[in-house]
């Protein structure tokens, strides 16, 4: 069982291990990237100047331009933007309504659990960018509907750990204690199962978000992600690609940031894992 | 052939711990004869897995020997080097562990386990003859319909079927020395009391010394020739079995009789020495005893007894027992 | 015994029969959501209006949405997946085309994960600490956080732009295998290269928990070679977590094999449905994805079952799992 401990020395922990560290200073930087693109960036992420097609990278062009003259290093700021509000908009819904769905199925009769537990292997079947792609082509593509489909690809994950933590957890003394005094329903779930089955949640939560990062960009990449003007990640990988023999710059520079920002995120989670519950795993 | 098959001076193991280094073997000299029956007892932690591990040099990573040497038949460990150690291990050391449960690879047939030994021991011989002797000697350590079962994995065995496959292995390799770390502590009574009966009887045919390690006295008493008695990393006393038992001299061993023979009808764990093992970590100066002997005097405290002989025919390591 | 591993067999094969129907509901429930007339969404602007009823008359549009979804899992348990709205040929026709390109590219992919995986895991297990262990840990993690279209765009970067070695683009001209590998080599390496990553990482930390087991010590005091201990008595053990992760792998990679497929311009079901999201032909969507799933579960029941093969516990273990229910 998860020892509850103080977020302080979870973070000492962290940083005290150098991939810990690199993670975690990569991930502020990315952080900051997208909070700060606005007054950071240089120019305005979609201004189009043909002029400077292509152009290397230079003092005026940080990162070079791309196909319509457009600043590369402004739009990779607003990239961040992008993949931050995606990811944390993905790893909250499907935390919050995962958990809750596991809690109910491991309260809920054998039958219902039953269901629950086939429904969640059904959406886990699919490969995640896969149902993503059925999803979106059906619906469109947009911001909302990106976060809403990757959401629900998401919760049986959460769903199932929440349930399999509470299965472990219902017989604990202080449960039944509580139950003895006639502690029950949401006072019950909120005041005494949740923060007890937080860590290994918390510990997931952050895991998934370079898996997040990566499909939205990865959509995005194949044209069903967020739609123009915005422009993620995977957009500017996508539109590199497009002009790859005439520049590379693009290519470079919005694939190392998103790789940057992956792994920040991965050795980050990894981390915390480590200082939370080293025996979780998470596949790629 | 005169000198003993192992001899062991002034050794001294050490486990480095976050708390720092546990001192698990101190300044132990033995000598275990050719041919014979040797107990190793003594309390948990008293040592014995660490001496057990220390003479075929299976100490885990943490463990490190910070003094004294033994010798195999003659031949220092420190001549031999970690090559030397292999040789010996599976040719001339044989061990049978603790814990039948994990002691064999669950995904590794029972056959294989057999078949390797045997291959180490006589490169030369080929399939169907290994099998034969595999065969021959599960039949022989009393595994029932044993050519069937050579293809079985450990899981389909019970605990005592198990620990007679350890003791066939053991017995495949031909050892010079096999040493039996608690072989029964593992099982329940019944079958604990089979497989003590399996080792008597193949006695007979086994010509090796056998190192037997227990902290029950009773079958110690009953199985060996010679005891060594081991406290806190140090002998305390050592001796022929009968005299040991007749007349033992070291106030411990006194004591741990008395353990095991008074008060019956009382669940043996529930009596016991007052007082607490000393922590290995910062050993006391004296008798590593001291602190719980009802005899001591002023100089157990301040001097480490050496071994010397008594009266009743058993060496002590203490000032007092005459 | 053999009663109930039987028993655990056949409810595997109801489970996986549940997730598979579960899927097909899943892929039907998504048309309801379509915005407007099914009908014209699905055939794609191009439909004439005699299609367009004839296709509303067909899939019982005016009917009940519970006696649709009947037929519509009807045709498609009879491997009716529909129409091609462009070309009018069978879906199954189509997925069937370039499903062997795929299926090539994925096996092609996990055999470079398990070949390079396995052995540098061993390696970095047995040498903990060391040079190579340390530069084993930054590169695995490295590779397993980054995505594989990022890692598929830098190779074809490097190796076909700046260094111009490889042929990359496409599957080459029928028939010349030599080059048909070639031009296979890019394409599975960004595939695997997080897979090789994952599976050294995997076999490094279970193999250092195998070698640490009591029953390697017997090993070990039998005085078998380190070799044999390693290669023979606790491989074996060690890989059965990298066995039931490969499942998974497969999946994964079918799913992964459409940014190989694009970026590399290869046939293969990954680019059927992309092409298929851009021309709007959703009864082709439908049914590749469809596809995919199928061979996802069927891989993974496939692995479920190789495990009593390779692990002779979980024959007892899955007949005990089984009981109860």
């Amino acid at each position: 069982m998860n020892i509850r401990r103080p977020a302080s020395s979870v973070f000492a922990q962290v940083w005290a291990r150098g991939a810990g560290r690199v993670g975690l200073v990569l991930v502020l930087l990315i952080v900051a990237m997208a909070l700060f693109a606005p007054w950071i960036a240089p120019y305005a992420p979609n201004k189009i100047n043909v002029a400077n097609r292509f152009a290397d990278p230079s003092g005026a062009f940080f990162m070079g331009t791309d196909h319509l003259g457009r600043d590369l290093f402004s739009r990779v700021l607003f990239g961040a933007q992008i993949a931050i509000v995606v990811a944390f908009a993905v790893i909250s819904i499907s935390l919050i309504s995962g958990t809750l769905l596991g809690i109910a199925a491991a309260y809920a009769p054998a039958r219902v659990e039953r269901f629950f537990l086939i429904v969640f292997d059904v959406i886990a079947s699919f490969p995640s960018l896969v149902l993503a792609l059925a999803m979106v082509a059906i619906l469109g593509p947009s911001l909302a509907n990106v976060i809403a489909i990757v959401a629900i690809t998401f919760i049986p994950h959460f769903g199932r750990v929440a349930r399999a933590q509470v299965l472990a957890l219902r017989n604990a003394p202080f449960l039944e204690a509580s139950r003895a005094i006639g502690v029950s329903g949401p006072r019950l779930v909120f005041v005494h199962i949740i923060p007890n089955i937080s860590g290994p949640l918390i510990v997931l939560a952050s895991m998934d978000v370079p898996v997040v990062i990566t499909i939205e960009a990865g959509l995005s990449f194949l044209g069903v992600g967020v739609r123009p003007p915005l422009a993620s990640w995977g957009t500017l990988l996508y539109d590199g690609y497009s002009y790859l023999t005439q520049s590379f710059w693009p290519v470079l520079f919005a694939g190392l940031v998103l790789s940057l920002a992956t792994l920040g995120f991965t050795l980050f989670g990894e981390a915390l894992r480590d200082a939370i519950d080293p025996k979780l795993r998470r596949i790629p | 052939m005169t000198a003993a098959l192992v001899e062991v001076r002034d050794l001294g193991v050490a486990f480095a711990t976050e708390r720092g280094d546990v001192h698990a073997l101190r300044h132990v000299s033995l000598d275990l004869a050719r041919g014979a029956i040797v107990g190793l007892v003594g309390e948990s932690g008293s040592g014995k897995s660490t001496l057990a591990l220390a003479l075929p040099m299976l100490l885990p990573a943490n463990a490190r020997v910070t003094g004294g040497e033994i010798r195999f038949d003659g031949v220092s460990f420190a001549a031999m080097g970690e090559r030397g150690f292999k040789e010996l291990r599976g040719r001339r050391i044989a061990m049978v562990f603790q814990d039948p449960m994990t002691s064999l690879n669950p995904v590794i047939s029972i056959a294989s386990h057999l078949g390797d030994v045997i291959a180490r021991r006589h490169p030369d011989l080929g399939r169907r003859e290994r099998k034969r002797r595999a065969i021959a000697m599960l039949d022989r350590v009393g595994i029932p319909d044993a050519e069937r079962r050579l293809g079985g994995f450990a899981h389909e065995f019970s605990g005592g079927m198990r620990q007679r496959i350890m003791i066939a292995m053991a017995l495949l390799a031909e050892p010079d020395l096999l040493i039996a770390d608690e072989p029964t502590t593992a099982l329940d009574v019944t079958i604990e009391r089979q497989i003590l009966v399996l080792l008597r009887d193949l006695r007979r045919e086994f010509a090796g010394t056998i190192l037997f390690i227990s902290h029950s006295l009773g079958t110690v008493a009953e199985l060996c020739d010679e005891v060594i008695v081991l406290y806190a990393g140090t002998v305390a006393e050592t001796g022929a079995s009968a005299a040991l038992f007749a007349r033992a001299g070291h106030p411990y061993m006194q004591a741990l009789i008395r353990c095991e023979t008074e008060v019956p009808g009382t669940d043996r764990r529930l009596r016991s020495i007052p007082g607490d093992v000393p922590d290995l970590i910062d050993p006391p100066g004296g008798c590593a005893f001291a602190p719980r002997c009802p005899v001591a005097v002023a100089a157990c405290r301040s001097a480490v007894p050496l071994l010397r002989p008594l009266a009743g025919g058993t060496h002590a390591a203490c000032h007092v027992a005459r | 015994m053999r009663h109930a591993a039987l028993r655990y067999f056949t409810s595997r094969l109801i489970t996986t029969a549940l997730v598979i129907l579960g899927a097909m509901i899943l892929l039907f429930a998504l048309t309801l959501l379509v915005r407007g007339d099914p009908a014209s969404v699905l055939l794609g602007p191009q439909a004439t209006p005699e299609v367009i009823a004839d296709f509303q008359r067909r899939m019982g549009l005016d009917r009940p949405v519970y006696e649709r979804l009947g037929l519509f899992l009807w045709n498609m348990v009879q491997g009716d997946l529909g129409r091609d709205v462009v070309s009018g040929r069978p879906v199954l026709d189509r997925v069937i085309e370039v499903l062997p390109y795929t299926l090539t590219l994925t096996f092609v992919s996990i055999g470079f994960a398990v070949l390079l995986g396995i052995p540098l895991g061993c390696y970095a297990a047995t040498h903990p600490g060391s040079r190579g262990d340390q530069f084993l840990a930054i590169a695995s993690v490295s590779v397993v956080a980054i995505p594989n279209f990022v890692i598929a765009i830098y190779l074809l970067l490097i190796f076909s732009i700046w260094l111009n070695w490889l042929p990359v683009l496409g599957t080459g001209p029928s028939g010349d295998w030599g080059d048909a590998a070639l031009r296979l080599i890019l394409p599975s390496l960004s595939l695997a290269l997080s897979w090789i990553g994952y599976i050294a990482r995997l076999m490094r930390s279970s193999l250092l928990e195998v070698l640490s087991e009591p029953y390697i010590r017997t090993s070990r005091a039998y005085g078998l070679s380190e070799t044999k201990i390693v290669y023979k008595y606790a491989l074996r053990n060690a890989s059965i977590p990298t066995l039931a992760i490969l499942g998974l792998g497969v999946g994964r990679l079918l799913g992964g094999a459409i940014f190989a497929e694009i970026i590399f311009a290869r046939p293969g079901i990954g680019k059927l449905i992309y092409d298929a999201i851009g021309t709007r032909n959703y009864p082709v969507v439908q049914g590749s994805v469809l596809a995919v799933v199928v061979l996802f579960v069927l891989v993974n029941l496939a692995v479920d079952m190789a495990y009593g093969w390779i692990d002779p516990r979980i024959r007892a273990q899955s007949a005990r799992a089984a009981a109860p229910a």
